[in-house]
């Protein structure tokens, strides 16, 4: 059986880009948690956040929208445990989806606050049942400043 | 293009006088073009006098499946045209993520659930695992994408011509949320625009509640999800079991009166849609 492009839309029609169904269960299902989640696409834009990341994104995602991977990049600006910025392909949801598997990473982001945040996050890869990477979950959490990788403080002195 | 039901319970053939007038056979629905190529939507019980008329003819055959819940497969043993040797019958359906087609079939096409085996078939069988996107059958192009059901489901956009019909019998859109925006709705790349969608529409508001997960739809869901897809017509589907032919009429009525837009029928058995 001949496979075919899909269809061709009239003039003027309105483009539809519905999100494959693995995404848009993901996404409610990120909505319903109490953690903060970040769900990325496959080129690593920002699909949506729910309202406990948002307290470390420090914007409502209704006054956001999506977001492009260069955007968010640029935005959240993360830096690594030495303060040195931190390549964008290397943040743990491009690894999850790079590697096909879960990735945790402890790093710093700016919120659009301007404030530096010390987070951990663990990214998921969101794969189709045809094999087909379609993006990631990335769960985040605070860290008290300070903290270690091993939730360690360092002693005064 | 010509659409007919010839199955359109959901869940459990429910023979009765209390459902003669909308039936009692599960999800069938048979599409045909003017070129003579024929699709046959699911295989429920639906599909045996189906078979029976198709059996007159030799010409090639495509059986689409939703998914592979048994009320959308029971009828595949019992189809007249899989025992014609010789006769060209392809099947298309949605593999699992370990199994294909063919794998997935054979658990209900084999003992101790059937006496014949997949391997006995007589016709030229051809099986083919669907992954999401578009293929030709005749004068038909054929869309399939995964849909929010339990289990591999598929939904299928079917056009001939400028006309089309989007057949989505087991779906629950508002699992996904009911945002109804286009990108955020399960079916609705599907859906869109089209002249008939045949949908899911088993359950009132209040059964709907109490069966969340299920995988099905209530009919206020199913009016809401036609209306921002801005088709012409929906056909609410997969009658529940327990509701008899009354239950039917006050859901249809109930729908009618959510719709702002769309013109709402419910699918009886026998009925037609001639698309042009």
């Amino acid at each position: 059986m001949e496979r075919v492009a899909a269809e061709e839309r009239p003039a003027g029609a309105r483009r539809v880009e519905q999100r494959p169904i693995e995404l848009i269960l993901a996404r409610q299902l990120a909505a319903a948690l109490a953690v903060p989640v970040l769900l990325i696409d496959g080129r690593g834009d920002t699909l949506f956040f729910n309202e406990p990341a948002e307290l470390i994104i420090a914007r409502r995602f209704d006054e956001i929208d999506e977001l492009s991977f260069e955007q968010r990049a640029a935005t959240l600006a993360p830096r690594d445990e030495a303060g040195q910025p931190l390549p964008a392909e290397q943040l743990p949801g491009k690894v999850a989806m790079r590697e096909r598997r879960p990735t945790h990473g402890l790093f710093h982001i700016h919120g659009y606050d301007g404030v530096l945040r010390a987070v951990e996050a663990t990214a998921i890869p969101i794969e189709s049942a045809g094999g087909h990477v379609l993006g990631a979950m990335v769960i985040l959490w605070r860290r008290p400043e300070g903290e270690g990788p091993d939730g360690s403080h360092p002693g005064p002195g | 293009m010509k659409v007919t039901i010839w199955g359109s319970r959901g869940s459990l053939a429910t023979a009765g006088p209390e459902t003669v007038r909308y039936g009692g056979n599960t999800s069938c629905v048979e599409v045909s073009a003017s070129d003579g190529t024929t699709l046959v939507l699911d295989a429920g019980t639906g599909v045996r006098s189906l078979g029976q008329r198709l059996a007159e003819g030799r010409g090639v055959i495509h059986v689409l499946l939703s998914h592979l819940h048994m009320d959308h497969i029971q009828g595949l043993g019992f189809f007249k045209p899989f025992f014609q040797g010789g006769r060209e019958i392809h099947v298309w359906g949605p593999p699992s993520t370990t199994l294909d087609l063919r794998s997935r079939l054979t658990r209900y096409l084999s003992p101790p659930l059937f006496p014949v085996r997949i391997g006995d078939i007589e016709s030229d069988l051809v099986l083919h695992d669907i992954s999401p996107g578009s293929w030709h059958a005749g004068e038909f192009e054929i869309r399939a994408e995964s849909v929010i059901h339990p289990g591999p489901t598929v939904g299928y956009r079917i056009r001939d011509g400028s006309a089309c019909v989007a057949y989505l019998p087991d779906h629950e859109p508002a699992l996904g949320g009911t945002s109804w925006t286009p990108a955020w709705t399960s079916g609705h790349a599907l859906a869109a625009d089209a002249d008939l969608l045949i949908h899911d529409g088993q359950y009132t508001p209040d059964e709907y509640v109490e069966r969340v997960g299920w995988g099905h739809s209530s009919v206020d869901d199913a009016v809401a999800f036609a209306e921002a897809a801005r088709v012409k017509r929906v056909v609410l589907f997969h009658h529940d079991p327990d509701h008899d032919d009354t239950a039917v009429d006050e859901m249809l009525q109930a729908a009618r009166r959510a719709s702002r837009s769309v013109e709402v029928v419910s699918a009886s058995e026998g009925s037609t849609f001639d698309l042009g």
